[in-house]
């Protein structure tokens, strides 16, 4: 199987820290960023099958991110790209802008086979 | 109408009626007893006016005992008591048709007309010892002179009124219109009638004085006289009399038995004086007794000229007799337009204000009609505006069941006394001055507003603890009298318990709000926990064994689960339910420990947070926690707005700033948030600090933030004040501490 490419965005170190340290133990290739810049940047840099991305990052929104990033060329499609937020009530309106995009939603904390279902996600969009 | 109330006029009292009375009486009697003959065939007598009087001033018992009183000397000159009877008729007659408001007169007219016209037909069915000419001539004089008294005793009782139930004479102020006409047209005409009658009637008197020496020439100038034997009856004819005179020669026969034959009964030479010719029945008596020298005397008798004469003047006087006859029936129309005005009048005033006249009522005259006209249209007026008013008042009267609302102007506080005087609007009593004294913890509330155009504020009422809050809208400050022109109070149903109550359950709801946060804030370390032991986990089934790996992953999991022991502890701080006794605190500590709470959440939604406190601030005796909460809320939403500006397109990223300034004076700490955020709602800037007013989306806030703290405010004697920032963006909460008395 195809090793998946999944790039985290984070701005808790410790989280992403762990997270990184996760998502490879299941067999991905994955890279953590603190922000939109270093996603962009690491965007440029090598291609991704899937985007792990805070919502509500220290100076900015998830959202944002995933769009700035569906400008790359080697950025994943938005279908394989994913939200985390710690919020259980987002505002209708943060809501409404997370369905309009094509983003999946992933409630914070996260259970370590919801992680694994991620991960085989990606190696199979790889392969498509 | 006769007045009944008793307007300014002169008033005699009359302290011993009954003696006066009686003396009264006494005095008409006597002078009805005067036979006034005003010309031969016209003799009147007072007592019709008495009796008048007494009847309309007394009563229909007076008006009776005075009639007869009156007219009992007529029993003596006639001989039967025709007069009284027809007294007591007129009396009763009078009390039977005049009422309050027709005069005497016209009643009086039309009673001896029918008498009149009773006797002629009583004396053609019998034939009495009176010819027609002088019933007739009777019954006219007697219409006439009663008329005119019954007019005298009119105007009479136009001006002079008794009170007999408080013995006072009074003078009439507003004599009735229908009286006041009758009397004086009853008064002109038969007034008129009567002196044309006495004219006339003193003319026939001249006339038959000439008459008795012309007669006496004739007989004298009689061709044959020589001839002429006493016995037979002649017939003298005169010129220019049409009724030949019959005569007879007195022989040796007695002067009476001669007289018999021709009906004589008094016998006039010529030679006795005046006075006694001066009745009619005098004249009809009389017989010239003519000496004509040679032992010769003849007697003539003048009766039928007589009877011509008084039938020319009856002639003369018949045209105006059916005049005053038309003038009465006139009156009677008159008098009855002039009641049915008055009726419908009356009947409009006495619907007045109680609807609207639809149908429009005629006044017989073109005044009262006008009149009518211009008082429905007031009517239809008033109605209108008293519906108007009605309706209102209703509508006050309901709002206030429903809010205990009271109207108000001149509102002024008064500090000296710790008193808000007013005058109290209401709608059924008009304004009515008013004071509340206000609980001293509010009072330094109330000074704080001093000038201010528009205030609202809530205080408690009175000195002890006293449950009752009150909420004041005052606007339209005057500075000359220091008070506000108008406002409202109301008194606020939510006793001080359900206050309580409220506040916790809004403290609830902010810990709701509070926990949302707390969750989140939570979720991080644990979701980072969950990794760390995952990692853990798949180090060991992959058989690592570098302990250090290992241990780093435990390490990182104590340090996440630290992380979220802090955090929670944090929030319990404010989880307490019950509230903070009062301590002596700086200001500063509380917001220190706010500030420390918020950071965290600030630095993570990119706000700077400054904070700006003096050294030494004076210590307050406060609610810890209260403030504290006071102030992690308006943090909370000074972030919430920076955020609320950030989602605006026009305002794109910008760096939140959020700065904590405590400034002291001299009677207060002020304690500002400042924000760099959207700024007050354009929608709810009047009433921001009401209970869930809130822009927040639903489920985020409960909008009892700021109501909750300004409730707090309130208990310490504070105020709390939210204002956008001049000349800048976001807006300042502005909490003001008064510094304890003496400070």
């Amino acid at each position: 199987m195809h090793t998946p490419h999944i790039l985290i965005v984070e701005d808790d170190d410790a989280l992403r820290g762990e997270l990184v340290e996760l998502l490879r133990a299941f067999g991905a290739q994955a890279v953590g960023v603190a922000d939109g810049a270093g996603a962009v940047d690491a965007c440029d840099l090598q291609p991704f099958d899937m985007v792990l991305c805070d919502y509500k990052l220290r100076a900015e929104s998830g959202l944002d991110v995933l769009k700035a990033l569906g400008d790359r060329a080697m950025a994943p499609a938005a279908a394989n790209c994913y939200l985390m937020t710690a919020h259980v009530d987002l505002t209708a309106a943060a809501q409404q802008d997370i369905e309009s995009s094509t983003a999946g939603l992933l409630h914070k904390p996260i259970a370590a086979a919801m992680l694994r279902r991620i991960v085989a996600d990606a190696a199979e969009a790889r392969r498509c | 109408m006769l007045s009944v109330n008793y307007p300014q006029g002169f008033r005699v009292v009359m302290p011993m009626l009954w003696p006066v009375a009686l003396l009264a009486l006494a005095v008409a009697t006597g002078l009805s007893a005067i036979r006034l003959v005003a010309a031969p065939g016209f003799e009147f007598y007072l007592g019709p006016l008495f009796y008048l009087l007494a009847y309309r001033w007394f009563g229909l018992k007076a008006g009776l005992v005075t009639a007869v009183a009156t007219m009992l000397p007529s029993v003596w000159w006639w001989g039967h008591p025709m007069s009284v009877v027809m007294a007591i008729g007129h009396v009763l007659a009078i009390h039977r048709f005049s009422g309050q408001d027709r005069s005497l007169s016209t009643v009086t007219f039309f009673y001896q007309l029918l008498v009149a016209v009773l006797v002629t037909l009583a004396w053609l069915i019998i034939p009495g010892p009176l010819q027609p000419d002088i019933l007739l001539d009777l019954a006219i004089r007697r219409i006439l002179s009663e008329t005119l008294l019954a007019a005298c005793a009119d105007l009479i009782l136009l001006v002079v009124l008794i009170d007999p139930a408080r013995g006072r004479l009074r003078r009439v102020r507003k004599p009735g219109l229908q009286q006041s006409v009758e009397a004086l047209v009853s008064m002109a005409v038969a007034g008129a009638a009567l002196l044309f009658l006495l004219g006339e009637l003193n003319h026939v008197n001249d006339r038959l004085d000439l008459h008795q020496q012309d007669v006496g020439s004739a007989v004298r100038a009689l061709p044959g006289r020589d001839a002429l034997r006493p016995g037979p009856v002649y017939l003298l004819n005169m010129h220019g009399v049409d009724a030949p005179m019959p005569f007879v020669m007195l022989g040796s026969d007695v002067l009476e038995d001669a007289g018999s034959r021709l009906g004589c009964r008094r016998y006039d030479t010529g030679r006795s004086d005046v006075g006694s010719r001066r009745a009619l029945q005098d004249w009809l008596d009389l017989c010239y007794v003519v000496p004509l020298g040679q032992g010769q005397t003849a007697v003539v008798s003048p009766r039928g000229h007589v009877v011509d004469l008084y039938n020319n003047v009856l002639r003369g006087i018949l045209p105006l007799m059916v005049y005053l006859g038309l003038a009465q029936i006139g009156l009677l129309i008159f008098g009855a337009s002039v009641r049915r005005s008055s009726r419908v009048l009356s009947q409009a005033l006495l619907g007045f204000g109680r609807g609207y006249a639809t149908s429009r009522p005629s006044a017989p005259f073109a005044e009262a009609d006008r009149l009518l006209g211009a008082f429905i249209a007031a009517n239809n007026e008033f109605v209108a505006f008293d519906r108007q008013r009605a309706h209102l008042t209703r509508t006050v009267e309901e709002l206030r069941s429903a809010i205990d609302l009271k109207l108000l102007s001149d509102i002024r506080f008064d500090a000296s006394r710790g008193e808000l005087r007013y005058s109290k609007i209401d709608p059924s009593a008009g304004q009515r001055g008013a004071r509340l004294s206000v609980h001293s913890a509010d009072i330094a509330h109330f000074q704080s507003l001093a000038g201010q155009n528009e205030v609202m504020v809530e205080f408690r009422r009175g000195q002890d603890q006293d449950d009752q809050w009150y909420l004041l809208i005052a606007r339209d400050h005057d500075a000359e009298s220091d008070s506000w022109r108008y406002g409202c109070l109301i008194r606020l149903r939510t006793a001080k318990a359900f206050q309580t109550q409220m506040r916790h359950s809004a403290r609830l709801m902010e810990l709701g709000g509070m926990a949302s946060a707390l969750g989140h804030e939570l979720r991080q370390p644990l979701f980072t926990i969950s990794l760390a032991a995952e990692n853990a986990l798949l180090q060991l089934q992959n058989g690592s064994t570098d302990p250090e790996r290992t241990a780093a992953k435990l390490e990182r999991i104590v340090e996440q689960v630290e992380r979220a022991n802090v955090i929670i502890q944090r929030t319990s701080s404010y989880a307490r339910s019950e509230r903070a006794e009062r301590v002596d605190m700086e200001l500063s500590q509380a917001v220190q420990n706010a500030v420390r709470f918020m950071r965290p959440a600030m630095t993570e939604r990119d706000i700077e947070l400054q904070v700006e406190i003096p050294d030494h601030l004076p210590v307050l005796s406060l609610p810890r926690i209260g403030i504290e909460q006071i102030i992690v809320n308006a943090l909370q939403n000074a972030a919430d707005s920076i955020d609320t500006r950030r989602e605006s397109a026009a305002a794109g990223a910008i760096k939140g700033a959020v700065v904590v300034h405590v400034d002291t004076s001299d009677q207060a700490i002020l304690l500002k948030v400042t924000d760099n955020g959207a700024g007050i709602d354009p929608s709810i800037r009047s009433n921001a600090l009401d209970a869930f007013c809130t822009t927040k989306p639903e489920g985020k806030g409960t909008g009892l933030g700021l109501f909750v703290c300004r409730q707090i405010m309130d208990e310490v004697g504070g105020s709390i004040a939210l204002a956008d920032n001049a000349g800048a963006p976001g807006a300042t909460l502005t909490l003001r501490f008064p510094l304890p008395e003496g400070e």
